[in-house]
């Protein structure tokens, strides 16, 4: 079972993205800025309601996989999830035709696997072992 | 479908789905020989390789692809 932990946002300048959410949720909603060395981007996360989250994401250098999203013009790019089951729930993706992207150990879950798959339809999701 | 109409078809394929009519794929093109193929768009390409020609690849599968050429030929053992 996969239960909604965040969606991912693009932002080009963190702090200035920080500013403009601490106007709209309490100061003590917003994380500390955590580097994710496998994907070179920092992120931080906004708690926007309950365990969900906002997370905000900037590349921090140009072989980022997320800086062409930005030449796209999306900002709004993919939905992570927890799941306590990593391995049967990329397992039953696949099944769906969703596509592997990448895994790697995440220093914004502790170190735990995180998974970046593609829809059918190209809507990209993240699984987040719990 | 003979593999050099597998090939033309992926470059037709290539050009419309990252929008460049420059594209020239032979056997041995790999992402480094075009600039908007990267791990994004490269599902991208695969997606609308599967719909066409009604298959389909396994990540691991996409993973081991080295170069077109090699797309070209599990395309053709799958559809014969």
């Amino acid at each position: 079972m996969m239960t909604l932990h965040h969606t991912g946002i693009l932002v080009k300048d963190m702090d200035e993205a920080i500013e403009s959410y601490r106007g709209i949720f309490s100061a003590d909603s917003v994380s500390e800025k955590i580097f994710i060395s496998s994907q070179q981007v920092n992120v931080c996360f906004i708690n926007i309601q309950d365990e969900i989250y906002l997370e905000l994401v900037q590349p921090t250098s140009a072989e980022s996989p997320v800086n062409r999203m930005f030449g796209k013009g999306n900002t709004y790019y993919h939905i992570g999830y927890f799941t306590n089951h990593f391995d049967k729930e990329i397992k039953l993706l696949e099944e769906k035709n969703y596509k592997l992207l990448s895994t790697f150990n995440s220093e914004a879950f502790a170190g735990n696997r995180c998974a970046f798959l593609m829809s059918p339809v190209m809507h990209l999701v993240e699984l987040i072992e719990k | 479908m003979q593999k050099p109409e597998i090939l033309e078809t992926l470059n037709r394929i290539w050009r419309e789905e990252l929008d460049n009519d420059s594209i020239v794929l032979t056997d041995e093109s790999t992402a480094k020989d075009v600039e908007e193929w990267d791990s994004i768009s490269n599902i991208q390409l695969v997606v609308a390789t599967e719909k066409f020609f009604k298959i389909r690849f396994t990540s691991s599968e996409i993973a081991a692809f080295k170069n077109v050429g090699e797309m070209v030929d599990a395309i053709k053992n799958r559809i014969g």
